[in-house]
């Protein structure tokens, strides 16, 4: 039989609002990591932060964990409900609440896709600037959990520089209403603090984010080169030069021809080794001398050609081809490890010539597609989870690549956040003294460690704290019957 | 130095350099300046043993910012741990320890060719790690928005004298929690701030200083948000009121042809630039520098950028004795004070009508500082709690008694 809770969630949130079946819970095992897989013990699809809170206190009580969902595009098993429990997915909250052109703010529900914002602000003339390469799909509330970016991050940042307030809802349901745009925090700065928080401080559930006036010239330019390394020189000498155009991103040939080869397809040349694919925005003259500056350094290493999209069509086109890229390298293999890494900018070609060698020693196929001014790497590796021993060899790169990184003054991660795939990782580039220092921050938004436990921290990083309290017999009906089977 | 200090650790006792008033309204108290990062936890580390309570700062002139503390031992300075520990200027990263001024930050950044964020006034008497741990950002916030954006990692002493850090050194990284972005503007009760990693932007190769004064107010404003429409990166944009005047200020920089660009633009609004290149950079410093907030008694005011003409009139500021500063795309506020605190404290319900905030600088005045938070304060307790349960880093001084 039922417990008493699930019948409570059933009446609260309806039929529509959550999901028991476990053929209906399939979709919830993993996100982008197909690798990583859980199947939750129940999904929530609630529609308003009372229901929300009213959810999460009804789990506090039982001590059930708790992880919340966005679009599921997550590339880190950030939503991978690990330790069971339920998913709160928040696709059905995708109000926008409030646009205040005047103010340039959007008060937003965290399921909203990350597009449509710029889509409603538009006729404002206005724009959200974050643009991960997923967001035809991702939702606002998972780009705060993992303070997403996206190739124009360059220009105007991380997530978390565009989050003015935030109303979340804690572990035991209480609601905090930090939506007030401030000039700066009074008292702690909760709301920087919960942004890349992971799911691990609770779940935001409407958003106050900074809308920006579209720029009023944008120049799109493709440089093609004959080497990836000259490619990457070419980024280091921008950074160098102090080039302040709004996106540096590379594409290697293997990357290009997949593009090519898919709807995505945008006119890259099939036989360059890379491509640089750069944005430059701002007034006429500002966008022009940029250009003027930008061209004889990328010619000065090697680019064959400098290309410039002559019409809205053909720049839209160069920018699918890029924001599709993952999606078209399904065609090389039907599964794809992204990776996600950042070495500083003076050091771009050596590390991307040694994830090269680190694919090659591993019989790999590895595609690079990577935002190069900000030393946000991607080596992504086609390979296909049903061969046992390629997996394998994949994970090794992974965690190759990591190490390389760290070794260069680099980090785990630019954008897709440590979740489960990195977590071990941590202790590479972290002391145990800075992890608890983490665990103990986390303490004080979630004490049971209940809100998407089993990420970020290596539990023996918390070893002080007490464990994490998921108690078995709180399994609901549904799962039993399905583990008995 | 006073016999009160020979209770103290051998570990303090050998670094107290002077005495120093944690809050205007506090007693002296021994200042410890530890010159080395071993020295700085060694001091922590005596004050929790110890059971003492310490206010940490830099050059220890902002101390009246806050609230006094509820009890004191002693005054930690990271005066003496300044310099820079990495400096990349074809990466755009530079890493500095807390007690480095702003100024020598400034001249470190430009001799790489960058300009380094807060531009705050008076730079020789401001610690970076002081800025930082009040959360500090410059008149350049109009073009690189608040300082917190700009922390890239940060080294800190937590009140047991553990060393933890966050983040690192590269422009993009969200490896782990951005506990810089708790520490920053915490005002040191939850860590001392030994070092910082920051962001670094192009210098300007070109300068350009307007300023143009205007019969009212309102002219003022209408003026500064005509050019704050226009396709310009303004560096700083300004109204000031002092000798009862109401001026524009602004400042351009940037490549030099994009600079001349602007200058066309702004002219039909705000005339001719008053000044160019190293003299626009002169005028900007002294603007900043005479600043409300450089005076002892000061009010600092935010709220929407559409509610700043409403904020203005509710303080009756368009006319009167106080010199004001309103930061227009920011809607920050300042203004001087003249012993009538309590007064602009009683307006705090009208304010937070407005959706304003105050953050009041008196210290000769018992009038609250900060204003009260919500209930977001009981988890701002449970951060602190968690942080430094002993209350090393003395309570009382911050937001709701932190």
């Amino acid at each position: 039989m039922d417990a008493p809770w699930i019948a409570e969630l059933r009446a609260l949130l309806g039929p529509r609002g959550i999901v028991e079946d476990p053929t209906r819970l399939f979709p919830y095992e993993a996100d982008g990591i197909v690798l990583l897989r859980r199947r939750p013990e129940l999904v929530l699809l609630p529609r308003t932060t009372e229901q929300v809170s009213r959810a999460l206190k009804i789990l506090h009580r039982e001590r059930v964990p708790v992880v919340a969902r966005g679009a599921g595009t997550g590339l880190s098993g950030g939503a991978t409900p690990v330790e069971g429990g339920v998913v709160v997915s928040l696709a059905r909250m995708r109000d926008v609440l409030e646009l205040d052109a005047v103010d340039r703010t959007a008060r937003v529900q965290a399921g909203l896709v990350n597009i449509d914002l710029s889509l409603a602000c538009s006729k404002h003339q206005l724009f959200y600037a974050p643009d991960p390469s997923s967001q035809q799909a991702c939702t606002l509330g998972g780009n705060i959990a993992e303070n997403s970016g996206g190739p124009h991050c360059f220009r105007y940042g991380n997530t978390t520089q565009h989050v003015l307030g935030l109303v979340i809802v804690l572990e035991d349901g209480t609601v905090l209403d930090l939506s007030e745009p401030r000039v700066d925090p009074l008292g702690y700065d909760l709301v920087g603090l919960f942004v890349g928080s992971e799911g691990m401080f609770g779940i935001a559930t409407e958003l106050v984010l900074k809308l920006l006036p579209k720029p009023a010239t944008t120049e799109t330019l493709l440089a093609i080169f004959e080497s990836l390394d000259a490619a990457c020189d070419a980024t280091s000498d921008l950074i160098r030069a102090r080039h302040e155009p709004s996106a540096i991103e590379i594409l290697d040939k293997l990357t290009i021809q997949a593009v090519e080869a898919s709807v995505y397809a945008a006119g890259y040349p099939k036989t360059a080794e890379a491509v640089l694919l750069l944005d430059i925005e701002g007034s006429e003259v500002e966008v022009a001398n940029t250009v003027a500056g930008i061209e004889p350094l990328v010619r000065a290493r090697g680019a064959i050609e400098v290309r410039t999209a002559k019409t809205e069509l053909e720049r839209k086109q160069l920018w699918a081809g890029r924001k599709g890229a993952f999606g078209a390298m399904g065609r090389i293999a039907p599964d794809l490890y992204v990776a996600d890494v950042c070495v500083p900018r003076t050091k771009l070609r050596e590390l991307v010539a040694h994830t090269t060698r680190i694919a090659r020693e591993k019989n790999l196929k590895l595609a690079t597609v990577f935002h190069a001014g900000d030393g946000n790497l991607h080596p992504n590796i086609a390979y296909d989870r049903r061969d046992a021993d390629e997996v394998r060899r994949v994970l090794e790169a992974g965690d190759e690549i990591m190490h390389l990184c760290i070794e260069a003054g680099g980090s785990l991660s630019g954008e897709h956040g440590v979740g489960l795939e990195k977590m071990k990782a941590m202790e590479w580039l972290f002391t145990r003294e800075d992890l608890a220092t983490m665990c103990r921050v986390r303490e004080a938004w979630d004490p049971d460690r209940r809100m998407n436990p089993g990420k970020l921290i290596p539990i023996r990083a918390c070893l002080e704290t007490k464990q994490a309290v998921f108690r078995p017999e709180h399994a609901t009906g549904a799962a039993k019957a399905r583990d008995e089977r | 130095m006073s016999a009160s200090l020979t209770r103290f650790a051998p570990e303090l006792d050998a670094r107290v350099v002077g005495t120093l008033r944690p809050h205007p309204r506090y007693a002296e108290l021994p200042l410890v300046a530890p010159r080395t990062r071993d020295e700085l936890v060694a001091c922590v580390r005596a004050a929790h043993r110890d059971g003492l309570a310490l206010v940490p700062c830099g050059l220890g002139s902002k101390l009246a910012w806050t609230q006094p503390p509820a009890r004191a031992d002693f005054v930690l300075s990271v005066r003496e741990l300044s310099g820079f520990t990495a400096h990349e200027p074809d990466d755009g990263t530079i890493s500095v320890l807390a007690g480095t001024t702003l100024a020598d930050l400034r001249a470190k950044a430009r001799a790489g060719g960058h300009w380094c964020t807060p531009d705050v006034p008076q730079p020789t008497r401001a610690t970076l790690g002081g800025a930082l741990a009040l959360g500090r950002s410059g008149s350049d916030r109009t073009r690189y928005a608040p300082v917190r954006n700009h922390v890239l990692g940060m080294s800190v002493v937590l009140a047991d004298g553990t060393v933890a850090k966050s983040g690192g050194k590269l422009v993009k990284n969200v490896t782990g929690y951005d506990l810089h972005r708790l520490y920053t503007g915490s005002h040191g009760t939850l860590a001392v701030i030994v070092e910082a990693a920051l962001r670094l932007f192009p210098a300007p190769e070109s300068e350009a200083w307007f300023e143009r004064e205007f019969a009212s107010f309102a002219d003022a404003l209408a003026a500064t948000r005509t050019v704050a429409e226009l396709p310009v990166r303004w560096l700083a944009l300004s109204l000031v009121r002092a000798r009862g005047r109401w001026r524009a200020c602004g400042r351009l920089g940037g490549k030099h042809a994009v600079v001349e660009h602007e200058l066309g633009l702004v002219r039909a609004t705000l005339g001719e630039p008053i000044a160019r290149d190293a003299n626009a950079a002169e005028r900007a410093d002294a603007l900043r520098d005479a600043a409300p907030s450089t005076r002892p008694s000061f009010a600092r005011v935010a709220c929407r950028p559409s509610r700043v003409a409403e904020v203005v009139h509710a303080l009756d500021l368009e006319h009167g004795a106080a010199e004001v500063a309103i930061e227009p795309t920011i809607a920050a506020l300042e203004l001087s004070l003249a012993g009538d605190a309590r007064a602009l404290a009683a307006r705090r319900e009208s304010l937070a009508k407005l959706g304003a905030s105050l953050h009041l600088v008196a210290p000769d005045s018992d009038a609250a500082p900060f204003d009260s938070p919500g209930p977001e304060l009981a988890l701002m307790q449970r951060l602190k709690q968690r942080l430094d349960p002993q209350g090393v880093f003395a309570r009382g001084r911050f937001v709701g008694g932190l």
